[in-house]
């Protein structure tokens, strides 16, 4: 429990120094926000005025005290070209998001535990090779050049899917593929490993010995105690996942969170891309954390060695 | 000499020999803007035709590849040198240096690596300066982890411990022990860094916030491409599979490497 405890701990801190240095980055860099919100041609008078609106003339302290204090009602400010707030428009991307979040991780699950289970039973033989060169490919190409290329060949030659938008199910299918392969890649080979590691322990070698029949004895044994490392290289990748729909949402033009933080960064919205910044990176910790727990649970072991 | 390492040369080569040396063959200038000649398709005057600007294709594609090999070469020079002497210090002295640069390192694993990239470049504007501050940044962590990690066991061997007592000095130990021990695990994990690196580097750019778009750059020509998918889908291919052939190449490379390096020194972590 205490282990628990401190691994929170760690996460809130580590929370609380990423909201830190994103205040401190905005608010310490050189060149006035305000001027270049407003433009070179800006009115001394518009300055004044947006700069009392934004509280920039407030001492530092006092901005940092307001800033942490607002977040704890989720108030992350208004959007300065959007004549919205943060919160709201957050909320109204994060759907698109969490689908094709969602989207990718099944499209890596379906992928990756057929063939990374398959081609473990089968070591060595063709089937193992061609899966580890997909899997090299996968981790190779990124999502901005597979997401176009599926566009390529699903969209334009086949004509089965949109070219991009979000309004229906079949807009996801290829965003969701995309998204998908890369962490389908690295799945493989957990799951490959995890497999190979588990199969030489000296357990495996007494049920087979005592002639447990080979389906009982992956399905019960051999993958069951390997789902634990697997488990948790997929709860952190969820974090990454995450990222990697900033490049999806792009490519396909999704109006989700990613699509949101780039148009902000290029319209210099500075608090969208702040709040933006603080939200995705407190989900990246969460599922960090969870992935953490996850992995205590399912593994004694790493409690009792938190205790000494 | 084994298997991947051949492929990872070889590849790296092409890219090479391609990026550096074709422009001293083909005297095609990348800059030139011909809005009358847009979109050509494969001709003699240009082998891969042009794009929306009547630019040539391949003098920019070669152009380009010389920004991202550059960038990435720059980028892990400076985050793998960074990463080796702060790890290795702070393995070395242990102690309440190790802890706050430890837990430095934990807060910036724990934040998505392309997230504070993105973050630095929106407030400090998009240059290629800034864009390899970003990206050293991003990447200086994991070489920290690895570095500290062969200090702490380098130095409770015995013959620190002789050093120590004829009187030899820490800056020496560092440099003249525990360094020789951390460097060929840092070469095979930044020859594998680095593909990671081109990769955030296009994937910036393709964003439109990597490198400038007054420079050729292939994320800039892919993000030119996925916008002229519709009627010139060519376009995208190129840079795409030139950007693909680097990236195997250095995942092959230093997978060698590390075969190679592994085999000769048995005490190697990777």
């Amino acid at each position: 429990m205490r282990f628990f405890l401190r691994r929170i701990g760690i996460s809130l801190l580590t929370l609380f120094f990423v909201i830190t240095i994103v205040f401190f980055i905005i608010h310490l860099i050189p060149g006035d926000p305000v001027q270049l919100m407003l433009g070179e041609g800006a009115q001394q008078g518009d300055i004044i005025k947006l700069r009392e609106e934004l509280g920039l003339n407030k001492p530092l302290t006092t901005q940092y005290y307001l800033f942490i204090k607002n977040l704890f009602t989720a108030n992350l400010g208004e959007s300065l070209v959007k004549n919205r707030t943060v919160s709201s428009l957050l909320l109204s991307r994060i759907p698109s998001t969490f689908y094709l979040a969602l989207g990718g991780m099944l499209v890596a699950i379906f992928i990756a535990f057929p063939l990374g289970i398959f081609s473990s039973k089968k070591a060595n033989s063709l089937f193992d090779k061609i899966t580890t060169g997909v899997s090299v490919f996968g981790i190779a190409v990124p999502n901005f050049v597979l997401g176009p290329l599926l566009i390529i060949i699903f969209s334009i030659y086949l004509g089965l899917f949109p070219v991009s938008g979000d309004t229906s199910l079949s807009h996801f299918i290829l965003p969701s593929l995309t998204l998908g392969t890369g962490l389908a890649a690295i799945l493989i080979r957990i799951i490959k490993a995890s497999l190979e590691e588990e199969k030489k322990k000296n357990y495996i070698e007494n049920l087979k010995i005592i002639g447990m029949p080979e389906k009982e004895l992956w399905f019960f044994h051999i993958l069951k105690n390997a789902m634990i490392p697997i488990i948790t290289v997929l709860a952190l990748q969820f974090g990454a996942l995450l990222t990697g729909t900033i490049i999806t949402e792009t490519v396909f033009s999704i109006q989700g969170i990613g699509t949101l933080l780039i148009e902000s960064i290029k319209a210099r919205d500075y608090p969208v891309v702040q709040g933006l910044i603080i939200f995705i990176s407190s989900v990246y910790i969460t599922t960090n954390l969870i992935a953490d727990l996850l992995y205590m649970i399912f593994d004694p072991r790493i409690r009792k060695r938190g205790k000494n | 000499m084994n298997f991947s390492l051949r492929i990872g040369i070889f590849l790296l080569l092409f890219i090479i020999f391609f990026s550096f040396l074709g422009p001293l063959v083909y005297h095609v200038d990348p800059f030139t803007i011909d809005l009358s000649n847009d979109l050509a398709p494969i001709s003699k005057s240009h082998p891969l035709g042009t794009d929306d600007f009547g630019r040539d294709i391949l003098a920019r594609l070669m152009y380009g590849g010389r920004v991202s090999l550059s960038i990435g070469f720059i980028v892990i020079f400076i985050s793998s040198i960074t990463g080796t002497l702060i790890g290795s210090l702070s393995g070395y002295y242990g102690g309440i240096i190790d802890t706050v640069l430890m837990r430095i390192v934990d807060i910036f694993l724990s934040f998505p690596g392309i997230l504070l990239a993105l973050t630095l470049i929106s407030f400090l504007g998009n240059s290629i300066a800034n864009l390899i501050l970003a990206l050293s940044l991003m990447g200086w962590v994991s070489y920290a982890r690895l570095a500290r990690g062969i200090a702490l066991k380098i130095k409770e061997e015995d013959f620190i411990f002789a050093e120590k007592a004829l009187g030899a000095s820490d800056f020496y130990i560092v440099f003249k022990h525990i360094l020789p021990f951390v460097i060929p695990t840092i070469i095979i994990q930044a020859s594998l860094g680095i593909s990671a690196i081109i990769i955030a580097e296009t994937g910036l750019s393709f964003l439109g916030l990597g490198v400038p778009i007054t420079y050729p750059s292939w994320g800039n020509m892919i993000d030119t491409g996925r916008n002229l998918i519709l009627t010139n889908p060519l376009i995208l291919l190129y840079p795409s599979l030139l950007l693909i052939i680097t990236v195997v190449g250095f995942n092959y490379l230093g997978e060698g490497l590390r075969q190679l390096l592994v085999n000769k020194e048995s005490n190697l972590e990777i």
